[in-house]
């Protein structure tokens, strides 16, 4: 039975209480988000067998424009940023124990990211807007597309200020101290969107003027850079999303707690600062940009933004080897790891994404990010092989395996077919790991990006271009993957709807796993030997990675260095 | 007695602690790594790399560019392939590229072994110019003239692809140059010794 | 689970140390995320960008 008490429930499972008028609230994004996801799945798969060459499926090369552009909206801002909402909606009001500041202020933002995100949507579908989700002008498109686009990120940004403000306003009531770190990293991310949104409004506002007719030019170069300030720097709101959600599943899977408090807050402040740098990443091979001034932005700051990452990294499998070690997992270097709960998606899904984010996502972005190497990686199909290792093999999944948890609390019913959300999380890694790889070799070969046919038939000056048969080889690679991963992505998508609509009711519903220590207050580390490493095999581990991310580097500039053409 | 907490509850009243051996450890080797990739880009590969992206750049009104790309056509011309003037300028020159929906106007001669100054721009919307195969790109702008000394080391065919979307007719936008070896005349006029 | 949250800003507890108190400062952090990207992002961009000068062939 329920405790009832004045719009405010109890959940049963853990403990926490949970204000019904955000409830709803969540319920409606999540929805939405997945829906989101679905459709821009049902693209990936048409982009995907497009572009294998041997298969071609989309004739029409305005409709594949027009399919690649929805694709990028539906997934890169429409999936991820409703669900962020929600999160938002969650670790700003139940993980705090508040309650929700204005839930009719709330609906209006839903309503208006709903209505903004449908108008881009339809116009970008219709015809009215084939000019990628990046829309750079001079390209025309519908005063709708960008009166839309604006719509949703005033939502958004309604949305983000929102949460900024139940957190503050919770503190300021004496509800809350210090946060606890998941809600921490929502609050970076709410940061970095604020940022994100501001600068997007700065690039789009006179775009759309110029759609409308009342300003005539829009200077390409500064649209650029304030355009991916929006653009790089949603992704990197994601992040920010992603890694609370990492330390968040590994304390619900494992009951892990940071090894150092301080120093996982510091790696999140080193973002706040300085990860918004990034953006300059897609400008470097520009012109008017001075090189120091893309220098220091490309390495967010002497990579300090990097440092935080790299920190993440450390923390976030150290803190999940004491836990497992504290629970008696002593056996040699790994044993801990052995003995991982691998059959629960929760731990599966942080697991997966941790790796396919650190060593593919992370590593390819710093090293194609810097200034000279961009120029053999720049709009090839290394770039969004790059980005859909973070951002899909990533935070997508991420978002997935922490949804294994907050769907069936919130909507208080069954995860649906659990063995197939056990299996879900490897089928989609290894999807986006064959995929990753094709496209990536793809893009190293030279391969365009948003680009409709490779093979350029019947144009004779293109004769001999992009001629090396392994070309097709990696093109058909990436389109395997693709189809596997679009088989991870549906699994996820039955499960979740299904739980939403088919998931037996219940008050204590059957989620993953929940280790006791994720809900329980802080207690004292176990002692240990301060002469020895706490966490070897992470020591081992990480020593690993850091070897693989320097020879990488290096093979970079080697590969730099075989361009014949001398350029300055 | 050092207190740690789950990350979904608000952690101990005093978490800042010291480092552990683990984080002192992992923080040092890290930060030495962040600054030496900084070192290597910014001040290392500057004095030794061959691939440079110091170019300068310029603003051009598109059609007075358009203007200095026919000008230089016309005084440099040696032929034309499907409707597309190809040129060969003179060794060490100037070299003007245009973008436009959806060619790159002109086709070149160079000369292995030679420096160009490319000045590369477009008259309509953006373009991307992707050489291939040694696969370098640079976003071409309109508005914006991109001014790149390039030196073909060898001889060879290379296609120009644009690799920013820009219309319908995008994956037909190709442009070539044509490198002949060194001290041969490219069977044209155009080429002085 | 319940958030034990009295007297965790200070009072009556010891001094907390400096480093807790600006890593929790909410309103510094949210300055701080939109004041250096501006800088050093956009500011800097766009200075850059307005100091291009014209081409003379
Ligand atoms: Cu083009």
């Amino acid at each position: 039975m329920t405790a009832l008490i004045d719009g405010w429930r109890t959940c049963q499972v853990t403990g926490l209480r949970v204000d019904r008028s955000a409830e709803r609230l969540i319920m409606f994004n999540a929805v939405t988000a997945v829906l989101y996801l679905a459709t821009g799945g049902t693209f990936a798969l048409l982009i995907a067998l497009t572009r294998w060459q041997a298969v071609h499926l989309i004739g029409d090369p305005e409709w594949f424009y027009r399919i690649v552009g929805a694709h990028g909206a539906a997934m890169l801002i429409f999936w991820i940023v409703f669900f962020e909402v929600a999160g938002l909606l969650f670790g700003g009001t139940v993980l705090l124990n508040a309650r929700l500041l204005a839930p009719r202020l709330a609906w209006v933002e839903y309503g208006m990211m709903l209505a903004g995100s449908l108008g881009v949507m339809i116009t970008m579908l219709s015809g009215q807007a084939t000019v990628m989700f990046t829309a750079y002008p001079p390209l025309e498109a519908s005063p709708w597309f960008f009166g839309s686009l604006l719509v949703f990120a005033v939502g958004a940004l309604l949305a983000v200020c929102h949460f900024i403000a139940n957190v503050v306003g919770a503190r300021w009531r004496g509800e809350v101290g210090t946060l606890p770190l998941f809600s921490f990293a929502l609050l970076v991310a709410a940061i970095l969107a604020v940022f994100t949104l501001v600068s997007g409004a700065a690039a789009l506002v006179p775009a759309w003027l110029r759609s409308l007719g009342v300003i005539e030019h829009v200077d390409p170069a500064a649209y650029r850079l304030l355009f991916w300030g929006f653009g790089h720097g949603a992704q990197q709101v994601n992040l920010a999303a992603m890694i609370g959600i990492w330390y968040a599943l590994a304390s619900l899977t494992v009951g892990a707690r940071p090894i150092n408090e301080g120093l996982s807050r510091f790696a999140f402040v080193l973002y706040v600062l300085f990860i918004q740098l990034g953006s300059m990443h897609h400008i470097l091979v520009d012109p008017g940009l001075g090189d120091w001034a893309r220098g220091m932005n490309a390495s967010y700051f002497m990579y300090a933004a990097v440092l935080g990452s790299m920190i993440h990294a450390f923390t976030i499998p150290a803190s999940i080897e004491v836990a497992q070690r504290e629970k008696g997992l002593t056996a040699g270097l790994f044993g801990w790891l052995r003995r991982a709960p691998w059959g629960a998606p929760g731990f599966a899904a942080l697991v997966v994404s941790f790796v396919m984010f650190g060593v593919l996502g992370g590593i390819s972005g710093v090293i194609m990010g810097g200034i000279q190497i961009n120029m053999i990686a720049h709009n090839t199909l290394i770039v969004p092989a790059h980005f859909h290792m973070t951002v899909v093999a990533g935070t997508t999944l991420a978002f997935m395996g922490i949804s294994y948890y907050v769907v069936p609390l919130i909507f208080r019913r069954d995860l649906f077919l659990p063995r197939v959300a056990r299996w879900q999380p490897y089928v989609f890694g290894l999807g986006m790991l064959v995929f990753g790889a094709g496209m990536g070799a793809a893009g190293h070969l030279g391969v365009p990006r948003r680009h409709f046919d490779i093979t350029f038939p019947g144009l004779a000056l293109a004769e001999g271009a992009l001629a090396d048969p392994l070309i097709q080889t990696s093109l058909m690679v990436m389109a395997i993957g693709a189809l596997i991963a679009i088989t991870g992505g549906a699994m996820y998508v039955v499960v979740a709807a299904g739980t939403v609509f088919l998931g037996r009711r219940s008050d204590v519903p059957a989620v993953g796993l929940v280790d006791p220590i994720a809900v329980a207050p802080p207690a004292p580390a176990a002692p240990h030997d301060a002469r020895r490493f706490e966490a070897p095999g992470t020591v081992a581990l990480a020593t690993v990675w850091l070897a693989l991310f320097v020879y990488l580097y290096a093979v970079s500039w080697y590969n730099l260095s075989r361009v014949t053409w001398i350029i300055r | 007695m050092i207190e740690r907490s789950s990350t979904l509850v608000a952690p101990p009243a005093r978490w800042w602690t010291p480092l552990g051996r683990d984080e002192r450890m992992w923080l040092t080797v890290t930060a030495v790594w962040a600054l030496a990739m900084f070192v290597m880009m910014q001040l290392v590969w500057p004095a030794i790399g061959e691939q440079q992206v110091t170019f300068q750049s310029y603003r051009v009104d598109p059609l007075e560019f358009n203007r200095l790309t026919e000008a230089f056509i016309q005084a440099h011309q040696v032929d034309a392939i499907d409707g597309v003037p190809v040129v060969a300028p003179p060794p060490g020159g100037d070299v003007y590229l245009m973008g436009q929906r959806f060619q790159f106007k002109p086709i070149l001669r160079l000369e292995q072994g030679q420096t160009y100054r490319f000045l590369v721009s477009s008259l309509d919307v953006q373009h991307g110019l992707s050489l291939q195969p040694d696969n370098f790109n640079f976003q071409v702008l309109p508005g914006y003239v991109s001014a790149i000394s390039l030196t073909p080391r060898e001889s060879g065919v290379y296609h120009i692809l644009c690799n920013e979307y820009c219309g319908p007719g995008h994956h037909r936008m190709v442009g070539r140059i044509d490198v002949g070896a060194a001290g041969q005349a490219l069977s044209s006029e155009g080429v002085r010794p | 689970m319940a958030v034990a949250s009295e007297s965790q800003d200070g009072g009556a507890s010891p001094r907390l140390p400096w480093q807790q108190a600006l890593l929790d400062d909410v309103f510094l952090l949210f300055m701080a995320g939109l004041v250096v990207p501006t800088l050093i992002y956009i500011v800097w961009g766009l200075l850059e960008l307005s100091n291009v000068p014209l081409l003379k062939p």
